[in-house]
């Protein structure tokens, strides 16, 4: 048997936004390296440059139409890898202007920050065209080993610390899951490559091949049975990585869990789905019942990722266009409002030095600026119109109202009522609770840039959803043989009540 | 022949793992561990694998065990400190693999796996060392090339977190 390996340069053409930041990546590297002198803020405005090339050149391929597969189908870049693309590059340059004000409390190794996001940002969009097992899990693992190490930058801190013993135990735990699953499944196919896997016959040693593999990106997005890392890891973490953790990796793990069940295991759609929507109530009910004890801001909005990620799981299960095309809406309207959130919980925090909700009472008054905007940011992730998490809570459900998943959309939308109840808890606080200290807070300018950012989406998404709607569904054309043609655009946004 | 090697491999295989468990000195533990890592590439050489032994060898017995030993030395673990509750957990583990190995056992005459090749025929005459090579520069270059990105990031990661004593640099 003969081996070759022919790549022309207009196949080198579509691993382009990689090669860019890789190259970018060792530039930060040397540059850091070389200019000690050098402040953070250059060293990030430089970061941020490379992504938003990146991002970019992704966007000329998107409207150029520029799409293919390189290495026998193991690396495919199709609407959907470029859409996760977009959105974890993205979310990275959001992350990374969100840390400006953040880093000075690391003591050391303060460029390699950067790096090691960037570099696990790299490692997702991998994962974005990852078509095969075999690259699924070395870009999953390339991603994570940076995330281990951001998690833990707060030397000195012991949360910190806890917060990466945790977060690589568990995930190392799950890397073996996956690379067992993994194992089962070629064993009992013989194929990689997910594309091939499709006449499959349904062996208990498949079944148990991808219910491991399911638990293993389970892990990575943070549902409900495999979840225990989320709440310490968030809390412990550095909070621009948490973040980061909370948006980013999902994101790409989403990719994977589509490739997986709507195009290897589509004809197993009526085993999986009964898979999937356990997994999807018991997130959102654990999620949301959990959320309502917290004291801490960050274990608030980790409960309610938790939650949001069983709002995700919905779209998933319906298996069909419409669903695939509703979990990617909703993932970008969480994007939006999440990173805000968080953008406000670091600015309070380097105001205030705590992320306790009691302290962040009387904000209204102290900061009118970040408290309406965390107001529009939990009012979107309550999914209250006319903002983008209205829309999206509304797609989720529509799509999985025509599957017929009644028992599903019952449950999601009593949690939708428990996760009003704690999300206006904070609103209270920071609105009708007395301050205890009626000092002004300040707010860099990196910090507001992003959550302009994020309000901007919010509020563009909620009243004018139209053109993201159009993107998503031409995004995840590839799914087209799944739609049924009665149902196969979301609700245009005439039947939306304040949606214009 | 041939299963008179296997019958020896299997069974040192299974008498030295029994013994890195029952054994009360750690360090016997490890060098119980040390002598099965060889009678697994052993088993490969049989199957036909000789990459797979090499690696065995030089990864396992080379490497991990030696950092066993830098654990198990620097710990200096008592003989007397060790975990005596764990056997319920060993034994639900245990149990869920034995049921799983019967349950694909039993599975097998019912079902038709892949047709495999043998590997000598597969590769058509050259040694698998090199239709390894071959294999990881073509075919799985992708993976491959990733992984080195990995590596750069283990380094830096590793910088990162374990360096101790190194000056504030001034930002």
């Amino acid at each position: 048997m003969t081996f070759a390996l022919t790549i022309s340069p207009s196949d080198l053409l579509l691993l382009l936004p990689e090669i860019l930041l890789t190259l970018w990546l060792c530039l930060i590297l040397i540059i850091d390296f070389s200019f000690p002198r050098l402040r953070n803020e250059q060293l990030a405005f430089f970061s941020i440059a490379g992504l938003a090339a990146t991002l970019g050149c992704l966007a000329w391929f998107d409207i150029a139409d520029i799409t293919g597969s390189l290495f026998g189908n193991m690396f495919v870049l199709d609407g959907m890898a470029l859409f996760f693309k977009m959105f974890i590059v993205g979310s990275t340059i959001l992350v990374v202007l969100s840390s400006i004000d953040f880093i000075h409390r690391f003591k050391f190794f303060r460029g390699e920050f950067y790096f090691l996001v960037v570099m696990s940002a790299l490692g997702m969009m991998f994962m974005a065209s990852a078509n095969d097992l075999l690259s699924v899990f070395v870009a999953l693992e390339f991603s994570t080993l940076g995330l281990y190490v951001l998690v833990s930058y707060l030397r000195e801190d012991m949360a910190s610390n806890e917060a990466g013993v945790k977060f690589f135990i568990l995930g190392i735990f799950a890397a073996a899951l996956l690379a067992y699953g993994i194992s089962l499944v070629y064993g009992e196919t013989g194929k990689l490559v997910f594309s091939d896997m499709t006449s499959a016959q349904a062996t208990p040693g498949l079944a148990i091949g991808f219910l491991l593999i399911f638990a293993a990106l389970g892990f990575k997005i943070g549902a409900v049975p495999f979840h225990s890392w989320i709440p310490d890891t968030y809390h412990g973490s550095p909070t621009p990585v948490t973040a980061f953790l909370s948006i980013a990796p999902k994101g790409a793990a989403f990719a994977i869990l589509l490739r997986m069940f709507f195009v290897s295991l589509a004809t197993f759609k009526p085993v999986w789905i009964l898979l999937l929507v356990a997994t999807s109530i018991l997130s959102m009910t654990y999620g949301n019942i959990v959320a309502i004890a917290q004291k801490n801001m960050k274990r608030l909005l980790a409960y309610s990722g938790i939650a949001q990620i069983g709002n995700v799981l919905i779209g998933l299960a319906t298996g069909t266009k419409m669903g695939s095309d509703a979990m990617l809406f909703y993932l970008l309207t969480y994007l939006f409002a999440n990173l805000g959130a968080f953008a406000v919980v670091i600015a309070v925090s380097e105001a205030i030095g705590s992320d306790e909700i009691n302290d962040y009472s009387g904000l209204g008054r102290r900061s009118p600026f970040l408290a309406f905007s965390m107001l529009i940011f939990l009012l979107s992730l309550a999914g209250v119109p006319p903002l983008a998490g209205f829309i999206g809570k509304l797609y989720i459900f529509v799509a999985a109202v025509k599957e017929g998943l009644y028992l599903l959309i019952t449950v999601g939308l009593i949690n939708v009522v428990i996760s009003m109840y704690y999300y206006l808890i904070v609103v209270k606080k920071m609105y009708v609770t007395e301050p205890h200290d009626r000092s002004p807070l300040k707010v860099s300018g990196s910090i507001k840039a992003v959550v302009y950012v994020c309000l901007a989406g919010t509020l563009a998404i909620g009243i004018y959803p139209q053109p993201v709607t159009d993107w998503v569904v031409s995004a995840i054309m590839m799914f087209s043989q799944l739609a049924d043609p009665t149902a196969s655009l979301p609700v245009p946004p005439a039947v939306v009540p304040f949606g214009g | 022949m041939e299963q008179a090697f296997f019958f020896y491999f299997a069974f040192v295989i299974a008498a030295t793992s029994v013994l890195v468990v029952a054994l009360r000195n750690p360090i016997y533990s490890t060098l119980a561990l040390l002598v099965m890592f060889f009678h697994v590439a052993g088993l490969y050489v049989t199957l036909h694998a000789e990459f797979l032994a090499a690696v065995q060898i030089i990864v396992y017995a080379g490497a991990i065990l030696v950092l066993y030993l830098f654990v198990v030395m620097l710990l200096n673990l008592k003989q007397d400190v060790r975990y005596h509750r764990q056997w319920p957990m060993a034994a639900a583990v245990g149990a869920t693999l034995v049921i799983e190995a019967i349950i694909l056992t039993a599975m097998k005459g019912s079902t038709t796996p892949a047709a495999a090749t043998d590997t000598e025929t597969a590769i058509g005459g050259a040694g698998n060392t090199e239709a390894i090579g071959d294999v990881l520069y073509t075919t799985y270059l992708f993976p491959f090339e990733v992984a080195s990105l990995i590596l750069l990031v283990a380094m830096i990661g590793a910088i990162v977190l374990a360096k101790k004593d190194i000056g504030e640099r001034e930002a």
